[in-house]
């Protein structure tokens, strides 16, 4: 089955490549974002070892938004905002933030570099991209179970389960736009982020994962001058 | 799963089939795809049609490729005109050149090239002593063929030259694009008569048409309107879907009613006539329409397309609607 899906791929792309579109000014990405938190069950701190809070997430699910203005044949800028969530804190040897989750919003202006336009053929409909961007965010750590021990006083008890914190960094991608018609596409990023984070409530001072994104492309704005 | 992919891939491609199979169509024999422009003879039995940086014109009879002109242009030719008269035929291109060519041996007379940006739009005077063409970064000119010099350059478009026009008596020009206004100059004075403001984005295409005493546009605001110039007032006529590209007319004086087609961006067609519409769909924008004349008086129209080359269309074989 997997071999007729993918014959009936290719010759999908053969058949359409002749279906000529026109290039658009402006598009914009709407997606579903899953991914892994790279990293080690232990975290370092200079010096100072504990289980680490990012790297034992298991599951990194989200949605992400991107709008993208081109400015020339071969770059592309815009701004692009993911909020993920991390969930399923898992370690082997340590059970510190079982049940704890991470809820995050991220900003990223997005330079990207991409494949030309052409008149015909593949590259009339697929785009071949890779792109840089800076990363603000604002991260919102919940846990299940205190690691202090607090007696007495409640409100410092509930302050030592939620944690809120701007992160900054850098994400690095890849990726590719496949249009199907003037107006819609689709597309899949693969991108890596490091980011610097720091909480009271755990030790890590960064964080890294690998991110996929796919989803629809709305081309919003089609170029005037696009017969000449 | 499997049953569920299989139905996904049948829907597929009967997509794909009904979609290329839906009009029944004569394809003309360009080399590119790209068609951008095309114009018919006086006498309506010739079309010549841009081809890459060469002209080819076909019989519209037989859809047999009568010759092609080749050599003047260095890139890609975007418009194209054949003299009322046709001894001669007008292309200007990407490389901001205007070429004329003898008609009947295909050879260049003259090329034109004191215009700096893409030549957009050209069209001959009725007295073929004339040609207006327009260009891309704004100017338009006036050329005099007998005299070989530039008459006159119109400066008043704030953007692109998209569409040019002169009236049947060739007593107005009309010269419209990207900066919404369809201007309206005299022939003899080159003063500027009017400014038409109605389209609320780029005007794509104008015409003349009842002898000029009206004129229709449209444009990327997916208007159509009518202009009253003697009133100098406006109807609209109609909105489509997509941005329209191209817009031709066939007058009939003998029961006063006109015949319009219109192309859009998305690749429909229309052609409203007095009992409704025509519509068809392709799988390109349209970039010109052409009504071609039939002795049987079933309607046939030519349509040049950014992806599926030059196009016969018979309005018998498309969908009819109120």
């Amino acid at each position: 089955m997997k071999r007729i899906i993918l014959i009936s791929l290719i010759v999908f792309l053969q058949v359409n490549v002749f279906g000529q579109l026109l290039d658009n000014r402006a598009n914009f990405q709407i997606g579903y974002e899953t991914g892994i938190n790279l990293g080690k069950e232990l975290f370092n701190n200079q010096g100072i070892m504990a289980p680490s809070f990012y790297s034992n997430f298991k599951s990194l699910n989200g949605i992400t938004f991107k709008g993208i203005l081109k400015l020339s044949e071969h770059i592309s800028t815009g701004l692009s905002t993911s909020i993920l969530y991390n969930s399923d804190w898992e370690s082997q040897h340590y059970s510190s933030y079982i049940k704890s989750n991470e809820k995050s919003i991220s900003i990223k202006p997005v330079f990207q570099y991409h494949t030309a336009f052409k008149d015909k053929n593949i590259f009339n409909r697929l785009k071949l991209y890779g792109e840089v961007s800076p990363v603000i965010g604002f991260s919102a750590v919940s846990l299940a179970y205190s690691n202090f021990d607090v007696i007495g006083d409640a409100d410092l008890k509930s302050q030592l389960l939620k944690s809120n914190n701007i992160y900054y960094g850098l994400s690095l991608g890849g990726g590719a736009e496949y249009k199907i018609t003037n107006r819609i596409g689709v597309f899949a990023n693969l991108s890596i982020q490091e980011h610097l984070i720091e909480s009271p409530i755990y030790i890590d001072n960064r964080r890294s994962a690998l991110t996929l994104s796919i989803g629809t492309v709305l081309s919003l704005a089609k170029y005037k001058r696009f017969n000449y | 799963m499997k049953y569920f992919y299989s139905i996904l891939l049948l829907i597929f491609f009967a997509g794909i089939i009904s979609a290329k199979g839906k009009n029944k169509e004569t394809t003309y024999t360009t080399e590119g795809k790209f068609v951008y422009d095309a114009s018919l003879s006086a006498n309506g039995k010739v079309i010549i049609c841009t081809d890459n940086t060469a002209l080819k014109a076909f019989s519209v009879t037989t859809g047999n490729l009568i010759g092609s002109f080749t050599g003047g242009h260095r890139s890609k030719v975007l418009c194209v005109a054949q003299s009322p008269d046709s001894t001669m035929v007008a292309s200007g291109g990407s490389d901001s050149t205007v070429v004329l060519w003898d008609y009947l041996t295909r050879s260049i007379i003259q090329r034109i090239t004191f215009a700096t940006g893409k030549i957009t739009s050209i069209k001959f005077s009725p007295d073929n002593q004339f040609i207006l063409f327009g260009c891309s970064n704004s100017p338009a000119y006036l050329y005099d063929l007998k005299e070989h010099k530039k008459i006159n350059e119109f400066i008043d478009q704030k953007m692109d030259v998209t569409s040019v026009a002169f009236s049947p008596n060739g007593s107005l020009i009309a010269i419209a694009g990207g900066d919404k206004i369809i201007r309206l100059y005299n022939s003899a004075d080159f003063q500027l008569r009017t400014e038409l403001k109605g389209h609320t984005n780029w005007v794509r295409s104008i015409c003349f048409y009842n002898n000029g005493q009206n004129l229709i546009s449209c444009g990327d605001d997916n208007k159509i309107i009518q202009w009253n110039l003697s009133k100098g007032n406006f109807s609209k006529m109609n909105t489509l879907k997509d941005w329209i590209l191209c817009v031709d007319i066939l007058n009939n004086a003998s029961n006063k009613s006109n015949m319009f087609v219109f192309g859009t961006m998305n690749g429909s067609i229309t052609i409203k006539y007095a009992y409704g519409f025509y519509k068809a769909k392709l799988n390109s924008p349209v970039s010109k329409v052409l009504i071609l004349p039939t002795q049987s008086g079933l309607i046939e129209i030519a349509v040049a397309t950014l992806g599926s080359g030059l196009i016969q269309l018979h309005a018998v074989d498309m969908k009819v609607s109120d």
